[in-house]
């Protein structure tokens, strides 16, 4: 295999990280935060980051192809800016809410078994519904969605 | 995408390791043994080597790490003695270490796995990673060291 050919296929087989830049969400119906394009993905990180304080409670509902990532109305994102929210790729509570450091996976993931999810591009949308709240400006936020490629063509963006 | 960026690509989705000196610790107030700045990381592991032999570890020394004032282990947790090349690893999360004195250990610990615990996310602000020791210093002669195993997230993100 020549070099270039060897160094694609390493930067393939790599782990990538999707960011989105930070944003006061306001949406109380799902709002796309990711689309998957291209192919199957392997998510093993989703993570909200708080760029500002955010002292507004927020209820969040995280679904990957319409499959829930947490459990329904169990979580307040209020913390100060830096707070880490993980997002447990599974239907159950969220217990990391703003901290500024917190296990990944979540304790409870772990325990269901839960830690990273695979995906492919039919629907495609990772999305977000705020069922309380919404934000407040000045407050943003972030996402970050680690992942690895499965298929040479997929992409999260 | 140009050959150059993909290969910057591939080093920023490395693992990381930052490591401390080898030094003589006092018991008292929190040591911060690293910083995090530029963006958020995936800490894997956190852990203690010990440079020599630490006979203080056996008189009642404790330790408490913590990674932005979150505790990643118990606090107060006694450790053992340990002679040169012995390796004690933080659970990652809010439970005793059990991995520690030996020059081998399950990473991550046992108990801290049993409790979910493996690795945290963790971004700058803040952005202290410390140790605390309690009961008892280190003798003079006595040294340890620390490496931190992290993945970058943001792509400025450093720990060091």
């Amino acid at each position: 295999m020549a070099f270039n050919d060897e160094v694609d296929q390493i930067y393939l087989s790599k782990r990538f990280v999707a960011r989105t830049p930070p944003t006061v969400q306001v949406n109380a119906a799902p709002a796309t935060i990711f689309t998957i394009t291209g192919g199957l993905v392997l998510i093993t990180g989703l993570f909200v980051y708080h760029d500002t304080v955010v002292a507004t409670a927020l209820t969040l509902d995280v679904e990957i192809n319409g499959v829930p990532m947490d459990s329904a109305a169990s979580i307040s994102a209020a913390g100060p800016a830096g707070s880490v929210t993980v997002i447990p790729l599974g239907a159950v509570a969220i217990l990391t809410p703003g901290v500024l450091s917190g296990p990944v996976p979540t304790l409870l993931a772990d325990a269901g078994h839960f830690g990273q999810v695979i995906a492919g591009p039919v629907n495609g949308l990772i999305t977000c519904t705020f069922t309380t709240g919404p934000l407040v400006a000045p407050e943003t936020i972030s996402w970050r969605c680690v992942y690895y490629k499965i298929d040479p063509e997929a992409l999260i963006a | 995408m140009a050959f150059k960026d993909k290969v910057d690509q591939i080093y920023l989705s490395k693992l990381f390791v930052a490591r401390s000196l080898p030094t003589r610790y006092l018991f008292g107030a929190a040591q911060t043994i690293f910083t995090i700045t530029g963006g958020l990381v995936l800490i894997r592991s956190f852990l203690c080597y010990c440079d020599t032999a630490i006979d203080a570890l056996a008189n009642g020394t404790t330790i408490v790490g913590t990674v932005n004032g979150v505790a990643i282990s118990a606090p107060a947790i006694a450790t053992t003695g340990s002679i040169a090349g012995d390796i004690i690893v933080f659970p990652m999360g809010a439970v005793a270490i059990v991995a520690m004195g030996n020059p081998t250990e399950p990473m991550p610990t046992v108990i801290g796995d049993t409790a979910h615990y493996s690795s945290v996310i963790a971004g700058p602000v803040n952005g202290l990673i410390q140790v605390t020791f309690g009961v008892a210093d280190m003798a003079a002669a006595e040294l340890c060291s620390f490496r931190c195993i992290y993945e970058k997230i943001d792509p400025e993100a450093l720990i060091a």
